[in-house]
C-alpha cells in the first residue's frame, strides 16, 4: 500500500512539474503582417537575415490564441526611403495588413512617420534607432534609441574606462551618425571629457589625415558611429601606424560586417560595441527555444538582425493576441505600446506609451566573430 | 651411472609409446625393460620383483592405477609425462626436455610423498565439489581473464548445502552452505595455495579443503578484488571462505554432488577423503630445500566460523546469492552489543547533551566557531542515531524504541537548555554562526548522507572508531538544535522552524545513509524487513521537498548576486556602477543591499528611478537598500 502511495505521489509530482504545451485551435482565418526590409541592394543581407528571425518567431508561435494564422506580406524597399513609403502605402491600403515590421534604417523609417499617422497603422521599427521615429502615435521603436546609445557610450568611456580624451568621427551624410556624435559629445563634455571631432561624408575615401591628427593630439579612445566601410578603413590605418587605441562603434556593426564584409571580420576584433544582444550570456527559456528552432531550421548564423526580427515579431504577436479583433489596428497599436515585461532573449523588455522600448543595453567586445559580453546597462 | 638406479621397468600405455625410442637410446646405459600396461596389469607383483624402480608414461588414470598397486611397497617411481600432462609436469617439477625427464625419472633419489584418497580413488593435485569461482584458475591467470570469468559466474552463484566432518585430533562436524569446495593436495601453480599461505603439501599427512561461500555478490566482488590484487590470505578474509585441514575428511550434502578429481568427474558425495602419509616413493624435480622445510604445518585446522550457520542456512541454502550480504546477530555480536549500549539512555548522555548545548549556545551568541566545534565534539547524539539506523535495517523494535527515545530526550534537552539560556540572557544577538544554520538546503542533506555513511562505516570498523569525531563535526547535530532553542527563547517560530529543519535534515540524512551503509556492509537481517527502510525513505523524500526549494532559492540568490557584479544603471543621465549586491531575508521579504558607485550626486528622484528599474528588470518584490560611494 505504502509503495502504491509513493508511486502515486511520484507521478503527481511529475505531472505538476510538466508545464502543459500551448494548444492552438485553428480558426482558418489569417492575420496579415507586413514586412518592409531591404531584400535587394547593398543592404539586402539585413533583410534576409532579419526575415529568418521573423520566421523563427512564427515557427515558435504558428497560430494566435484565437486560432488565426499570421501571414507575412513582404515588401522590398532596398533601404531607400522613397521605396519604403511606397511599400507602406501598398501594405496599408491594398494588402490591408494589421501591422507592419520595418527592417530599414532610421532614414527610411523617418520617411514614413507621416504616412503611418495618415494610415493609422501600427509599425514596429526593428533596427532604426533615431529618437524621432517614435515621435508620432503609430511607430514604435524596438531598439534602444540613439540618445540612450550616445549617453551610454559617453558615460561608459568616462566613468567606467576613466578615459577623458576621445576622438570622434562623424559622417555628415548620415543622420544616425550625426545624432550619436552630438549626444556622445554633449554627455562626454558635460562629464568633463575632451573631444577631438573629425567630419567625413559618404564620399570620403582618405581618412589617414584624420587618424594621424588624432594620434598627434594624444587621443586615447576612438568613437566611430560610422558605416562598416569607414570603420574598416580607419582600423586598417590605425593598425598600419602601429597605434592601438580602444575603439567603440555603433550598434549592429558586427552584424553588418558579418553579412557584408565577412572576409574582414578579424579587423574589428577587440572593438567595443553597444548592442541589444550578446553572445556570451545565458539566454532565457524563450531564448533557448528560439536558438534551437533557428539552428534546426536555418543553416545560417544568427545576427542582431535575426534577433530583432524574432523578438519583434513575438512582441507584435503578443500584442495582437491581446486584441479581440486581430485586424483592429488601433487596439494592436495600443497593446504594442503597452508591452509590459515581455521576456525576450536576454531578459524583460517594455514598450511604453511613447513608443520607446526600454531594454538593457550590452556593451560587448567583438572577439572571434562573437559579441563577448562586458557589462549590462539598464 | 652414479646417482641412478641400476635397472628399471618402463610401464607405458599406447600414448606412452612415444618414449620407446628414448628408452632404447638410454643415455644413462641403465637396463630398462619396457612393459606395456596391459602386460603389467596381469602380474604386477612379478614385475615389481624384477625391478624396484618403475618408469611410467601413461594417462593420469593409468598412473594412479599403477601407484595404487605399488604403494607401500619398496618400489620407487619415475614419471615421464605425456605431452598434454602439464599439470603433472608442473606439480612434480618435471623438466620438458626428454633427456632431462629420463635422467630425473632414473635418479636413485626418491622422495616419500603422501597419497590422498577420495572414495578410494587417488587425488594427486586437487578435487572440486560444486563451484569454486576465482579459485579454480591458475595463479598466473591474466587480470582480464579473472574479471571475465568472475563476472560470468555472478549470475550462476548458488549456495549448496554442505556438511564437513573432520576426523583426527580435531573431530568436528560443520553444517553450512557453500558455493563449492576445493580439496588441495599439490595444486602447484594454482592460485588457491597462495590463499592459504601454501599450508598444504605432499608431506604434511593432511587433506586440505578450502570452502568457498560468498554470502553476497558484494562479498564475491571483494574476493575478486583481492584475487586481482593478489592480496589474498585467509587471515584477511572474514567472510566467504572456510578452511579445514585434517587427516580424514568426509564431505557430504543433502544433494548428490559430483566430485571432480584432478579434472575428471570421478565420484559423488558423500566424499570420504583420507591421506596415507609417505605412501609413495617418487622421483620429482622439487628442490631439496622445499622438501626439507616445507611451509605447510602438520597441525590440523577447522576454520569454518565465518561460513553460514544456524538461522543463516535457511536463507542461504539452494538460493541464488543475494546482492547484499545478510547476517545473523551471532556473526557481529560485539557490534550489536555496542549498538544496544548506545541506545540506552543514561546519566552520561544527559550530562553530555546539556553541556554540549550550553557550549553550542554560548558559542553561537559569541559567534565563536571554535566553541561551536567544541560542542559538536562533545555532542553524544551520533551514537543513538546510528543505533536507530541499524534498528530500522533489522527491524528490531526494542532497539528502535530505545534509540528513538534517546534521540527524542536529547532533542528536548537541547531545545530546553538553549531556550532557558536565551531567556535568561540579556544579550541575544543574531550572529553569523546562527544565520548560517537557518538556510538548510539539499547540500546539507548531502553532507548528512556522507556523514551517515561515514558514521556507519566507522561504527562497524573498530580500528577507525576515532574518526567518528570528524563525522560528528561534519554533520553538527547539536548546534542546529541550539539555534532552534534560541529561536524558541526569542519566541520566533520561523527561526526555530528553519534551524529545526536543518537538524531534521541531518537526522534523516544520517539515518538513511547509515541504514543503507549497514546493508551494504552486510548487516541485513536474515529475514529482511522492508518496512523500516521504506519508512525512512518516505521521510527522506518528504524532507527533500523543502530542502530542494531552499536550494533553488539559494541558487537563484547566488545567481542574482553574481549577476549584479556586472550590472550598470543609467538613471536620469547618471551612470551608476554596481560594486556588489547581497540578497537577504527580513521578515518574509527579500532585501537587496546594493553597493553603488556614482560620480554625480544622486537625488531622491534618481534613487526612485533606480528602484523602478531594479523592480522592473528583476521581477521580484524587493526591498532595496543602497550604499552609495561617490568617486571623484
Amino acid at each position: 500500500m505504502l509503495i502504491r502511495l509513493l508511486a502515486v505521489f511520484a507521478v503527481s509530482v511529475l505531472l505538476i512539474g510538466c508545464e502543459p504545451e500551448e494548444v492552438h485551435l485553428k480558426s482558418g482565418k489569417v492575420v496579415k503582417i507586413g514586412v518592409i526590409a531591404p531584400f535587394s541592394g547593398p543592404e539586402k543581407a539585413w533583410g534576409e537575415n532579419g526575415l529568418l528571425g521573423i520566421k523563427t518567431a512564427l515557427e515558435l508561435k504558428p497560430y494566435l490564441l484565437n486560432g488565426d494564422k499570421p501571414e507575412l506580406i513582404i515588401e522590398d524597399d532596398k533601404n531607400d526611403p522613397e521605396l519604403t513609403v511606397k511599400a507602406l502605402h501598398k501594405l496599408a491600403t491594398e494588402d490591408q495588413v494589421s501591422a507592419i515590421l520595418i527592417f530599414s534604417d532610421s532614414e527610411a523609417v523617418l520617411a514614413v512617420v507621416e504616412e503611418a499617422e495618415e494610415y493609422k497603422i501600427p509599425i514596429l521599427a526593428l533596427i532604426a534607432t533615431h529618437p524621432e521615429i517614435s515621435g508620432g502615435e503609430w511607430i514604435s521603436q524596438f531598439s534602444f534609441d540613439d540618445a540612450l546609445q550616445g549617453t551610454i557610450a559617453a558615460l561608459f568611456v568616462i566613468d567606467e574606462l576613466l578615459i577623458e580624451h576621445v576622438g570622434v568621427v562623424v559622417n555628415e551624410d548620415n543622420p544616425h551618425s550625426i545624432f550619436l556624435i552630438d549626444e556622445f559629445s554633449r554627455r562626454f563634455k558635460e562629464a568633463g571629457g575632451v573631444i577631438e571631432r573629425a567630419a567625413i561624408n559618404n564620399d570620403t575615401t582618405d581618412l589617414s589625415k584624420i587618424v594621424r591628427g588624432f594620434r598627434e593630439k594624444g587621443v586615447e579612445f576612438l568613437y566611430l558611429p560610422l558605416d562598416a566601410n569607414h570603420v574598416l578603413q580607419i582600423e586598417e590605418l590605425v593598425s598600419k601606424m602601429g597605434w592601438n587605441p580602444q575603439v567603440m562603434v555603433s550598434d549592429g556593426l558586427l552584424g553588418r560586417i558579418r553579412l557584408q564584409h565577412g572576409e574582414k571580420l578579424d579587423i574589428v576584433d577587440g572593438m567595443l560595441s553597444p548592442e541589444a544582444y550578446t553572445t556570451t550570456l545565458p539566454t532565457t527559456e524563450y531564448g533557448k527555444k528560439v536558438i534551437s528552432i533557428f539552428k534546426g531550421k536555418f543553416n545560417q548564423f544568427g545576427t542582431t538582425f535575426s534577433a530583432f526580427g524574432c523578438e519583434g515579431t513575438s512582441v507584435l504577436l503578443a500584442a495582437i493576441d491581446r486584441c479581440e479583433d486581430t485586424s483592429d489596428r488601433s487596439c494592436i497599436n495600443r497593446m504594442l505600446r503597452n508591452t509590459n515585461g515581455f521576456v525576450g532573449l536576454f531578459g524583460k523588455l517594455y514598450i511604453g506609451n511613447n513608443g520607446k522600448t526600454e531594454r538593457p543595453v550590452f556593451i560587448n567586445m567583438i572577439k572571434d566573430t562573437d559579441l563577448k559580453f562586458v557589462i549590462k546597462i539598464y | 651411472m652414479s646417482g641412478c638406479v641400476d635397472s628399471a621397468l618402463f610401464i607405458y600405455s599406447e600414448a606412452g609409446e612415444i618414449y620407446l625410442d628414448l628408452i632404447d637410446r638410454n643415455p644413462q646405459n641403465i637396463t630398462i625393460t619396457a612393459v606395456p600396461i596391459a602386460e603389467f596389469r596381469l602380474a604386477p607383483e612379478t614385475f615389481t620383483k624384477r625391478s624396484s624402480h618403475l618408469l611410467i608414461s601413461a594417462e593420469l588414470r593409468v598412473i594412479k592405477e599403477v601407484m595404487k598397486q605399488v604403494m607401500e611397497r619398496n618400489v620407487t617411481i619415475g614419471l615421464l609425462p605425456l605431452p598434454g600432462q602439464r599439470m603433472l609436469s608442473r606439480c612434480y617439477a618435471i623438466p620438458n626436455d626428454p633427456d632431462e625427464k629420463l635422467a630425473l625419472a632414473l635418479k636413485d633419489d626418491p622422495d616419500e610423498i603422501d597419497l590422498v584418497f577420495c572414495n578410494d580413488e587417488i587425488l594427486l593435485f586437487k578435487g572440486i565439489i560444486g563451484r569454486v569461482p576465482l579459485f579454480d584458475n591458475l595463479g598466473d591467470a591474466g587480470k582480464i581473464s579473472i574479471i571475465w570469468n568472475g563476472l560470468r559466474r555472478i549470475f550462476t552463484l548458488y549456495l549448496l548445502p554442505f556438511n564437513f566432518e573432520s576426523r583426527g585430533k580435531i573431530n568436528k562436524k560443520t553444517e553450512t552452505a557453500a558455493s563449492g569446495c576445493l580439496i588441495l593436495e599439490d595444486p602447484e601453480g594454482s592460485f588457491a595455495p597462495d590463499m592459504i599461505g601454501h599450508d598444504c603439501s605432499i608431506y604434511d599427512g593432511m587433506v586440505s579443503a578450502l570452502i568457498v561461500a560468498p554470502f553476497s555478490v558484494m562479498d564475491y566482488f571483494k574476493l575478486m578484488w583481492l584475487r586481482l590484487t593478489s592480496n589474498f590470505h585467509i587471515s584477511k578474509i572474514e567472510t566467504s571462505i572456510g578452511y579445514i585441514k585434517s587427516p580424514e575428511l568426509i564431505i557430504g550434502s543433502d544433494k548428490e554432488l559430483s566430485v571432480t578429481i584432478d579434472g575428471e568427474k570421478s565420484t559423488v558425495t558423500p566424499a570420504h577423503f583420507h591421506v596415507k602419509p609417505a605412501a609413495l616413493r617418487l622421483n620429482h624435480g622439487k628442490t631439496k630445500s622445499s622438501r626439507q622445510s616445507p611451509k605447510a604445518s602438520k597441525s590440523e585446522k577447522h576454520a569454518t566460523k565465518f561460513l553460514p550457520a544456524g538461522k543463516e542456512l535457511s536463507k542461504a541454502v539452494n538460493k541464488r546469492v543475494p546482492f547484499f550480504t545478510y547476517a545473523s546477530e551471532e556473526r557481529f555480536k560485539g557490534l550489536f552489543i555496542a549498538l544496544r549500549d548506545d541506545a540506552q539512555l543514561n546519566a552520561t548522555y544527559v550530562v553530555l547533551m546539556i553541556l554540549s548545548t550550553v557550549l553550542a549556545t554560548v558559542g553561537l551568541f559569541l559567534n565563536s566557531a571554535s566553541v561551536v566545534i567544541g560542542a559538536m565534539l562533545l555532542a553524544p547524539l551520533m551514537a543513538p542515531i546510528i543505533s536507530l539506523a541499524m534498528s530500522l535495517l533489522r527491524f528490531e523494535r526494542k532497539l528502535f524504541r530505545q534509540s528513538l527515545w534517546k534521540i527524542f530526550v536529547g532533542i528536548l534537552l537541547a531545545l530546553g537548555t538553549a531556550l532557558v539560556l536565551t531567556s535568561i540572557s540579556p544579550y541575544q544577538p543574531m550572529t553569523e554562526e546562527m544565520q548560517g544554520r537557518l538556510h538548510p538546503t539539499v547540500l546539507d542533506l548531502i553532507v548528512a548522507i556522507a556523514a551517515g555513511i561515514a558514521g556507519a562505516y566507522t561504527k562497524s570498523h573498530r580500528e577507525i572508531a576515532q574518526s567518528l569525531a570528524g563525522v560528528a563535526i561534519a554533520v553538527a547535530l547539536v548546534p542546529p538544535l541550539a539555534v532552534a532553542g534560541v529561536g524558541l527563547g526569542r519566541l520566533d517560530l520561523q527561526f526555530f522552524g528553519l534551524a529545526f529543519l536543518l537538524f531534521s535534515t541531518n537526522l534523516i540524512g544520517i539515518v538513511l545513509a547509515a541504514t543503507f551503509t549497514f546493508r551494504m556492509l552486510g548487516f541485513s537481517p536474515i529475514v529482511r524487513h522492508k518496512r523500516g527502510v521504506i519508512t525512512i525513505t518516505v521521510f527522506f523524500l518528504l524532507i527533500c521537498i523543502p530542502l530542494s526549494l531552499a536550494f533553488k532559492r539559494i541558487t537563484e540568490r547566488t545567481h542574482l548576486e553574481n549577476s549584479w557584479k556586472i550590472e550598470r544603471f543609467i538613471v536620469n543621465g547618471k551612470y551608476l556602477i554596481v560594486d556588489g549586491a547581497r540578497l537577504q531575508e527580513f521578515r518574509d521579504n527579500d532585501v537587496l543591499e546594493v553597493e553603488l558607485q556614482a560620480r554625480e550626486l544622486l537625488t531622491r528622484y534618481d534613487l526612485s528611478e533606480f528602484r523602478r528599474k531594479v523592480k522592473q528588470n528583476f521581477g521580484r518584490d524587493l526591498i532595496i537598500r543602497v550604499n552609495i560611494t561617490y568617486i571623484p
